[in-house]
């Protein structure tokens, strides 16, 4: 429209550019996958907290006042429980892939059991925590690279690097990145195997071989380093805390039945089982190495690097772990950027979320969501500085308000459906309940200073907008009802003006568009620099003796915009119109760009903007089709 | 006069101009659009809906029976491509073939808030820009106040 299609036609190209050609629905196929597929691409997320939830035990243990000795003590049993407590989350889940073979979310097992605002708390909690598992992984694998010594220099910008990262997935999601499994699949189960060895071949050297502890760095420290004394049990329950963010990501499976091969629960079941296995297997190896080399909490360094730097030398193998470690915690964001979108579009459904969120793009992937994702996971490493454990704090509330409200879904499924074996599933979930309530209980406790606040604010300030959004569309349907008594074409009383720049065959053709609409009245407006201008253009007007009035307003500043906005309020004085239909002829050029059509359509473009809004105006574009080629003979 | 001279345009058939109003539901932005039609001289007129859901377009049609809309008849067309507005551009493409030219009218809800884009796609605006550019086609873009009070 005017200039500003201008403007908007650069960037239709550039968006092309970027995310591709639009797709057609027939290319939006569900493959289905096997299990060895599945464990990657559900997994990615889950697996990725082994890379950082023991560094975050001892960033609290080891640092918050404690000494790094004690820390390290706690370690193991810390690890133990957060085992168990994976156990348990994960038994419950297998209940929750049979009850919803169709994929059951949090948000979709909570609307279908517990009602609305239960639902809302899940789906708001969810939504914080897919956001921040952008940000938590893509600052943590921003840390898995500047630990490399090659890449130290680049610890200074963390930000810039996570940012970067961040855009390249963005990009790719826009474009349409399919869950595939190859994609996966490689770099999630080169981590398993790297993570494995460096777990198997430390401990062995460790107990049986020469393998000392990593050698300790004063300067690169953020704590103190000192022996004897306790830690006391607040401690060691936020210490649990950071560690229970191993557990994000761990519902994903059950999120994503359908995709599975059939039988399509059992399988996904049995993933899901498998995945708690790895999870469990590594979480723990990598707690006990801990214990065992005694790394030191750094910004310099990843806990992860100093033992795989211990124990591989600064060799290929170690490389590869850095390098597997940046993958699949990419994969990780990659996860959330999945699934985000698509919890925003349920919910849009709902009538919750704006309802552009609900609609797949061109490129059939729910754009608008990932680029709102983007947005906020880009402010949050912003603001905490790409650092891991300063996100740490805000993470694990969302997840376990979401864990605890599906749980609590499905112990009332089986006591509403009563199916085969329901007393046990009732038991399972409620274990699972109490766990996942309990766990919250102490992470927004014992964080609630250090960040865990802030969701535990700003979800109820999401279910706010939803609500708020939900009323908004509702009273919109109300206002947008219609009769059957209302759809009779009425008389109207309609004028039509026709804006004249110059005379020339645009205004010509515009003046026989606007008879065509039969209106009650015509007129020309012109809106004149001062009074010679608009001598010549009457005269102009007169000599081709048009049957349309030509009014000329002045605007000695050549302001279009208010000219034409105060002659329309005093044309609805004159006659009392209901509709006023403004007629702007356009030119249109046969090349894209032209700078005859800049010129020419600036002003009307944002002309049209601003009538656009104007109450029982009507904007009108006649296009004029110029060509600039000699005529031909 | 503009140096400027006008393309050859398709042989006309004796087929009259199209007056398309475009429909996402039968709800009030209609009404406008209902009032205007009749109003355009030598036009044939006919409602289109772009069927992206199913249910939505059978609700439609229904709805549409039951307001015994018949001078102005319904026409329900699949997708033809990723985007609304494509299959618009589609469907105007394919009239103008037969025709002489043709007028889309796309009714545009207007709250007069700025956060109106945060919550309701504008997909007039889309459609309109899409059809920018096409030689024989007007688009008239008719905002529908809606007044939301306080």
């Amino acid at each position: 429209m005017g200039g500003l299609a201008e403007v908007e036609l650069v960037l239709s190209m550039l968006k092309r550019l970027l995310v591709g050609r639009p797709l057609p629905n027939s290319e939006q196929d569900h493959q289905r996958i096997s299990k060895v597929v599945g464990l990657p691409v559900f997994s990615s997320d889950a697996i990725s907290s082994t890379a950082y939830a023991t560094e975050e035990i001892l960033f609290v243990v080891a640092v918050a006042g404690s000494s790094l000795a004690l820390g390290l003590q706690t370690l193991v049993p810390i690890a133990m429980a957060v085992a168990s407590l994976l156990t348990i989350v994960v038994t419950s889940y297998r209940q929750t892939i049979f009850a919803y073979p169709s994929g059951g979310g949090s948000y979709v097992v909570s609307r279908e059991n517990l009602g609305r605002y239960p639902s809302l708390v899940a789906g708001a909690s969810l939504l914080v925590d897919y956001v921040l598992t952008v940000a938590v992984s893509i600052s943590a694998g921003v840390a898995a690279v500047v630990s490399i010594p090659a890449f130290r220099d680049l610890a200074d910008r963390r930000v810039a690097v996570g940012l970067v990262l961040m855009a390249l997935l963005t990009v790719a999601n826009l474009r349409g990145v399919k869950e595939s499994g190859r994609l996966f699949a490689t770099p999630t189960y080169v981590y398993i195997v790297v993570v494995t060895v460096l777990v198997g071949w430390g401990l062995v050297e460790s107990f049986l071989g020469d393998l000392g502890r990593v050698p300790f760095d004063p300067d690169a420290f953020e704590g103190t380093r000192q022996a004897g004394g306790d830690l006391g049990l607040f401690l060691v329950l936020k210490g649990f805390s950071s560690g229970a963010v191993a557990l994000t990501g761990v519902e994903a499976i059950s999120n994503g039945v359908p995709a599975f091969r059939r039988p399509e629960s059992k399988n996904a079941a049995t993933t899901m089982v498998l995945m708690g296995g790895i999870l469990g297997s590594l979480f723990f190896g990598v707690s006990v190495l801990a214990a065992r080399l005694h790394p030191y909490p750094s910004h310099d360094e990843t806990v992860f690097s100093q033992m795989g730097r211990a124990v591989f030398g600064e060799g290929p193998l170690y490389v590869v772990l850095q390098f597997a470690t940046v993958a699949i915690l990419t994969l990780a964001a990659n996860t959330a950027y999945a699934d985000f979108p698509r919890l925003c579009s349920i919910i849009a459904k709902d009538g919750y979320l704006p309802r552009q969120l609900a609609n797949r793009g061109d490129r059939l992937v729910f754009s608008n969501g990932i680029l709102f994702l983007a947005a906020m996971a880009g402010l949050l490493l912003v603001a905490f500085g790409g650092r891991t454990n300063a996100l740490i704090p805000l993470y694990a509330v969302g997840v376990f308000t979401s864990f605890t409200l599906s749980q609590a879904g499905m112990v009332r499924h089986h006591r509403r459906l009563h199916e085969d074996g329901w007393r046990r599933g009732v038991a399972i979930n409620a274990v699972g309940t109490t766990a996942t309530a309990l766990v919250l209980v102490i992470v927004a406790g014992t964080k609630f200073t250090s960040g865990a606040w802030v969701p535990l604010v700003v979800v109820p300030a999401i279910i706010a907008l939803f609500v708020s959004i939900r009323q908004h569309y509702r009273h919109i349907d109300d206002a947008l009802a219609v009769e059957p008594s209302q759809v009779r074409p009425e008389a109207l009383n309609h004028t039509v003006v026709v804006l004249v720049g110059r005379v020339h065959r645009g205004v010509v053709k515009a003046l026989q568009y606007a008879r065509s609409l039969r209106p009650n009245h015509i007129v020309a407006l012109y809106v004149s620099q001062d009074d010679d201008d608009g001598a010549r253009i009457l005269e102009q007007w007169r000599s081709f003796r048009f049957d349309v009035p030509l009014e000329i307003v002045s605007s000695p500043y050549r302001e279009l915009t208010s000219a034409v906005e105060s002659y329309l309020d005093e044309l609805d004085q004159r006659w009392d119109d209901d509709t006023v239909t403004v007629i702007i002829p356009e030119f249109v050029s046969g090349r894209l760009l032209s700078p005859t059509q800049l010129l020419h359509n600036q002003s009307a473009g944002a002309l049209k903007l601003h009538l656009l809004f104007r109450k029982d105006t009507v904007v009108t574009s006649v296009p004029f089709h110029v060509d600039r080629r000699p005529p031909e003979g | 006069m503009e140096a400027a001279r006008s393309t050859s345009e398709p042989a006309r058939s004796t087929a009259r101009r199209l007056a398309l109003v475009l429909l996402g539901a039968v709800d009030r932005r209609m009404l406008p659009a209902l009032t205007l039609v009749p109003q355009l001289a030598r036009c044939e007129a006919r409602a289109l809906h772009i069927s992206v859901d199913p249910a939505a377009a059978h609700d439609l049609a229904r709805a549409w029976m039951d307001l015994d809309l018949h001078w102005l008849p319904l026409h329900i067309e699949e997708p033809t491509g990723p985007t609304l507005a494509g299959t618009v551009r589609d469907v105007v493409g394919r009239e103008l073939r037969a025709r002489p030219g043709v007028t889309v009218i796309v009714p545009e809800m207007d709250l007069g808030r700025w956060w109106q884009p945060l919550l309701h796609r504008s997909a007039g605006r889309e459609i309109a820009w899409h059809l920018h550019g096409l030689r024989r086609v007007t688009t008239v873009v008719l905002p529908v106040r809606l007044d939301l009070g306080a």
